[in-house]
C-alpha cells in the first residue's frame, strides 16, 4: 500500500512538473509570439476579437488590400462590415483556408478574392511569393485547428514542390519558439508591445507619393493577353475548384495599380479564365474617376494606394458594395462597436497627418 | 538521428516505457531491438552489417579463447587468437577511417624517391560509432582474455552491449564487467533515476544550445586568413571553451538518457578546468579514453619483454630515477600517438591530440628541477589559491594551444595560424567591440558570459558533492523552480530552430 501512495505520489509531481513547463512555455510563446512590419499579427487579432456573424464581406488578398481597404473607414461611410484577411505578398493558394477560417465565426453575403498576387512569383525585394515567410504571415497568426494543419501542409507541398529536395522542418510551424525565440533580444520592449498605431483592424497606411501618369497607365488596361508564370496558374486552377464546391458566394476583384502591360496583360488572361469559368470579376481600374483618386499624389508607388488613396478607395467602396450586394446599414445596430474604436484611432491618424501636411 | 532532437527523444520515451512495461528479464531484449533500431533510423543498414561482422569475429574469438583456455591449450596460441581478433577490428576502423592518412604518406614518402604516387582517394561513410564500439570491443577482448569475466555465450547479448545505443554517436567507452549487469540484469523503475536521468540531460541541452552552439559561428569566423593578432588566440580560447562545452554536453546527454533506464554509465569529464598540469587534464578530459589507452597500450607496451629489457639497460646507464623514465617515454609516446590518431587520421590531430601533450608532459619533467628551483628562488606558495589559480589558466591555455591544431585543416594552416596570431598586437579588439562584428554581438556574448558562469558555478559545487544531490536537499518548490528557470533559459536563449543545425557534436565526428 505505502509502495503503491508512493508510485502515485510520484506520477503526480512528474505531471504537476511537467504541467508547470508548459505553463511556462505559454506565457513564453505569448511573448515572443510572432510579428512583422506588415502587422499580419493585428490583421489576425482584431478578427478573432469581432462578435460572430457580424460581417457582411470578407476580403482576401495581399498587401494591396492591406492599404486599400480600412474597414474602419468603410463602416464609417455606409454602416457596411467588410474585413480584410490579406497580408503582404499573401499566397493565393491559402485563399481556400482563410475562406475556411472565415466561416467558422462569420457568415459573409459574399467573399471578395483579389487576383493582384495571381501576376507575380515573385515580391518587390524579388523574394518568392510562396514562400515560408509569407505564408508563416498566415499560418502563424490562425489560431490551432485542423484548418491551419491543412494550410500548413497545403503550403509545404508547394514549398517542396517549388524546392525539390529542400528539407523543410515541418515542427518548425506547430512549435513557432524555434523562429521567434531570438525576439528576445528586443528586451524589455518585448513586455510593452501595445501593437501599432498605424494599423486599424489589419488595414495600414502607407504615405509615400509617387505622382503617377494617369492617362499612360489606364491605356495598358486589357491590351492584351499575357501568360501566368510560375505555378500561378494551377494555383488559380485550384481555387477556382474549391469555389466550384464551396457553395459560398466569392467575387474576384482587381484594386487599383499601375503596373506594367505585362502584368496588366496577365490580369486580362485571369479576368477571362474567371469569367469563362463563370465567376464574376470588379475591376476597380475602370471606376478610379468615379473614386477621385488623383494619380499625382494618391499612390505610394505602382502597386499601392497610400493614406490619401485608400481614404477614397474605401469611401467609394463603401457605397458601391453596399449597393451592389444590397448590404444593410448596422451604424446603430449591436455587436460592432470595434469599427467605432478603430475609426476614432484612424481619424487621429489621419488629422496627425493632415497637421504634418 | 541527432541526440538533441525531437525524434531522439520520442524514441527514448518510447523505449523507456517498453523497458518498464516488459518483464525484468527480458528488458535486455529492449536494449537490443533499441539498439538495432537506432543504428538503422541513424544510418544505413549496410553499415550496421558491418558493425554486426565485427561483433561476430569479436564473439567468435572470445569464444573460441574461452575453449582453449578450458581445454588449457598453449598460450601462445591462445595470445595469437586474441591478436587476429584484436587486429580484425582495428582492420575494419582503419578501412573505414584512416586509410587514406596511409595512402596520402605513402605518396610523400614516394614522391621523395620518384614521380609515381598511389592514385586513390577512398571516400567510406563509416559505420555509426564505429570508432567507439571498436574500442569497446577490444577492451572486451583483452579483458575475457585476461580472465576478468566469464565471456559471454549469448550473441545477442553482446550486441546489446557493444551497441548500446546512447554510446553510439561519442562515447563513453564502455567496459564489460562495469556495464553487464546493469544492462543484462534489468533495472527497477526508480522515480530517483528518472528525476536524476533527466536533469542530467536538461543540463546538458543547456551547456550545447546556450553555450557551445551559440560560440560556434564565432569560433569559425576567428579561422579566417583577414584574422590577426589577438584574434587568434580570442579564437583559439572559445574553441577549447565550445569543444569542452560540446563534448561535455553531449556526455551529459547520453549518461542521462542511460540513467533513465537505470544503466550508469562511466563518467567522462571531472571539471577538466580544474586540472593543474596536463597529466592531471587527462585524467579529467575524455577519461574513459584516457583509461582505454593506459589499460590496453600503455601498460602492455611497459610490460613488454622488450621494454623491460630496455629499462633495465637505461637504469645501468641513467642511474635509476632517469633509467625509469625512458621506457615509460617509450610508452607514453606509443599512449599519446594512438590518442592522436584516433581522433583522426591526419598529422593535424595526431600532432595536436596526442603528441603535443606528449612533449609537453615529458618537456615538464625534464625541466622539473628547474621549476622547483625558481618556485624556492621565488618564494612562492604552491598550496595558494593564486598559485593554483594559475597553473589552472596556464593548462587550459597549453590545451587550447595543442587542439588549435585539430582547429586547422592541415599542419602548414596551424602554423599559419599561429603566425598570424603574433603577426601584429592589437589588445585593442577586445574593447572596441570589433569582436561583435564576427557572428555574435553584444547580447550573445553576455548570454555565453553568463552561461560559462553557471557552469562554473556548478563546478566548484561538484568538487564537494554533486549538485544533483545538492538540489535534492531543498524542497520542492525550490527543486522546481530551479529547473523551470533552466528550461526556461534554453528555451529562449538556445540556439535552435530554423537556421541552426544543433545535431552535429564535434566528437560525433570521430
Amino acid at each position: 500500500m505505502e509502495r503503491f501512495k508512493t508510485h502515485i505520489k510520484n506520477i503526480l509531481k512528474i505531471i504537476g512538473f511537467a504541467l508547470a513547463i508548459v505553463l511556462c512555455i505559454y506565457f513564453i510563446m505569448k511573448i515572443l509570439c510572432y510579428k512583422d512590419e506588415t502587422y499580419s499579427k493585428e490583421v489576425f487579432e482584431d478578427f478573432y476579437k469581432l462578435d460572430k456573424d457580424t460581417v457582411d464581406v470578407i476580403w482576401i488578398g495581399a498587401s494591396p488590400i492591406q492599404t486599400s481597404v480600412n474597414p474602419a473607414e468603410i463602416f464609417h461611410e455606409s454602416g457596411i462590415s467588410t474585413y480584410g484577411l490579406a497580408t503582404s505578398s499573401q499566397p493565393i493558394c491559402l485563399a481556400p483556408y482563410l475562406i475556411e477560417e472565415a466561416k467558422k465565426t462569420q457568415s459573409p453575403k459574399v467573399f471578395l478574392v483579389d487576383i493582384r498576387m495571381l501576376a507575380y512569383t515573385s515580391d518587390l525585394a524579388f523574394e518568392p511569393v510562396v514562400s515560408e515567410k509569407y505564408t508563416r504571415h498566415v499560418t502563424d497568426c490562425l489560431k490551432p485547428s485542423i484548418n491551419r494543419i491543412r494550410a500548413i501542409n497545403h503550403m509545404i507541398g508547394e514549398l517542396e514542390l517549388l524546392e525539390p529536395g529542400s528539407e523543410i522542418n515541418r515542427l518548425d510551424y506547430y512549435f513557432r519558439l524555434g523562429v521567434y525565440h531570438t525576439r528576445w533580444k528586443e528586451g524589455i520592449s518585448l513586455f510593452f508591445d501595445e501593437g501599432d498605431q498605424n494599423s486599424f483592424m489589419g488595414s495600414y497606411a502607407y504615405t509615400g507619393v509617387i505622382p503617377i501618369d494617369k492617362e499612360e497607365s489606364l491605356q495598358r488596361i486589357d491590351k492584351g493577353y499575357g501568360e501566368l508564370t510560375g505555378y500561378n496558374q494551377k494555383y488559380l486552377e485550384e481555387l477556382l475548384d474549391y469555389c466550384d464546391k464551396s457553395g459560398k458566394s466569392i467575387v474576384f476583384t482587381l484594386t487599383p495599380c499601375c503596373v506594367d502591360q505585362e502584368f496588366f496583360d496577365r490580369y486580362a488572361t485571369i479576368k477571362k479564365i474567371l469569367n469563362e469559368r463563370g465567376y464574376e470579376v470588379i475591376d476597380f481600374n475602370y471606376m478610379v474617376d468615379d473614386m477621385g483618386l488623383d494619380y499625382s499624389e494618391d499612390f505610394s508607388e505602382f502597386m499601392h494606394l497610400n493614406y490619401k488613396g485608400s481614404k477614397k478607395f474605401s469611401d467609394y467602396v463603401a457605397k458601391y458594395l453596399r449597393d451592389r450586394f444590397e448590404l444593410r446599414d448596422h451604424r446603430l445596430d449591436k455587436g460592432y462597436e470595434l469599427y467605432g474604436t478603430e475609426y476614432k484611432q484612424y481619424e487621429d491618424y489621419l488629422l496627425g497627418k493632415d497637421a504634418r501636411n | 538521428m541527432s541526440i538533441v532532437s525531437v525524434y531522439f527523444f520520442l524514441f527514448v520515451l518510447g523505449v523507456l516505457v517498453a523497458y518498464y512495461v516488459m518483464p525484468k528479464c527480458c528488458r535486455w531484449c529492449v536494449i537490443l531491438i533499441a539498439n538495432i533500431v537506432f543504428c538503422l533510423l541513424s544510418s544505413i543498414w549496410k553499415l550496421l552489417c558491418i558493425a554486426i561482422l565485427s561483433i561476430v569475429v569479436t564473439y567468435g574469438v572470445s569464444n573460441i579463447v574461452d575453449v582453449l583456455k578450458k581445454k588449457e591449450k598453449n598460450r601462445k596460441l591462445i595470445a595469437f587468437c586474441v591478436a587476429c581478433g584484436v587486429i580484425i577490428n582495428l582492420i575494419i576502423l582503419v578501412a573505414f577511417k584512416e586509410i587514406n592518412f596511409f595512402i596520402n604518406n605513402t605518396n610523400k614518402v614516394i614522391s621523395i624517391f620518384s614521380d609515381n604516387q598511389i592514385q586513390l582517394v577512398i571516400d567510406m561513410v563509416a559505420p555509426l560509432g564505429i570508432s567507439y564500439y571498436t574500442l569497446t570491443m577490444i577492451s572486451y577482448l583483452m579483458d575475457s582474455y585476461w580472465g576478468l569475466f566469464e565471456v559471454q555465450k549469448n550473441p545477442f547479448k553482446l550486441i546489446a552491449y557493444i551497441l548500446y545505443f546512447p554510446t553510439l554517436t561519442s562515447g563513453p567507452i564502455m567496459r564489460y564487467s562495469d556495464m553487464k549487469s546493469h544492462i543484462y540484469d534489468g533495472n527497477k523503475l526508480e522515480y530517483k533515476n528518472i528525476c536524476y536521468g533527466a536533469q542530467r540531460i536538461v543540463w546538458g541541452i543547456f551547456k550545447k544550445l546556450v553555450i557551445a552552439d551559440r560560440l560556434a559561428p564565432f569560433v569559425n569566423a576567428m579561422q579566417s586568413e583577414q584574422c590577426e593578432g589577438l584574434y587568434v588566440f580570442v579564437g583559439v580560447i572559445c574553441y577549447a571553451l565550445q569543444l569542452y562545452m560540446d563534448f561535455s554536453a553531449c556526455m551529459d546527454i547520453i549518461i542521462g538518457v542511460s540513467e533513465l533506464f537505470g544503466i550508469k554509465l562511466p563518467e567522462n569529464f571531472n571539471t577538466p578546468l580544474y586540472a593543474t598540469n596536463l597529466s592531471e587534464y587527462w585524467r579529467r578530459w575524455h577519461i574513459t579514453l584516457g583509461l582505454w589507452v593506459r589499460d590496453y597500450v600503455m601498460n602492455p607496451v611497459l610490460k613488454s619483454k622488450s621494454i623491460q629489457k630496455l629499462g633495465k639497460k637505461t637504469k645501468k646507464k641513467l642511474g635509476k630515477k632517469w633509467g625509469k623514465r625512458i621506457p615509460v617515454w617509450i610508452g607514453m609516446f606509443c599512449t599519446w600517438f594512438c590518442v592522436g590518431f584516433w581522433h583522426g587520421g591526419t598529422w593535424t590531430f595526431i600532432f595536436g591530440s596526442g603528441l603535443f601533450f606528449f612533449v609537453m608532459i615529458v618537456g615538464s619533467q625534464i625541466l622539473e628541477p628547474v621549476w622547483k628551483w625558481l618556485i624556492k628562488l621565488l618564494h612562492i606558495n604552491t598550496k595558494s589559491i593564486v598559485w593554483l589559480t594559475w597553473q589552472r589558466i596556464r593548462t587550459f591555455i597549453l590545451f587550447s594551444a595543442s587542439i588549435s591544431f585539430s582547429w586547422a585543416a592541415s599542419m602548414s594552416d596551424a602554423f599559419a595560424l599561429w603566425k598570424r596570431g603574433f603577426s601584429v598586437f592589437n589588445p585593442e579588439v577586445l574593447f572596441n567591440g570589433d569582436l561583435f562584428q564576427y557572428g555574435l554581438d553584444g547580447q550573445d556574448m553576455l548570454i555565453v558570459l553568463a552561461g560559462l558562469l553557471i557552469v562554473l558555478a556548478v563546478s566548484i559545487i561538484q568538487q564537494k558533492e554533486s549538485v544533483r544531490d545538492v538540489i535534492s536537499k531543498y524542497n520542492i518548490v525550490v527543486r522546481w523552480a530551479i529547473f523551470i528557470v533552466l528550461i526556461c533559459f534554453i528555451i529562449v536563449f538556445g540556439t535552435y530552430g530554423k537556421g541552426y543545425n544543433a545535431g552535429d557534436f564535434i566528437y560525433g565526428a570521430f
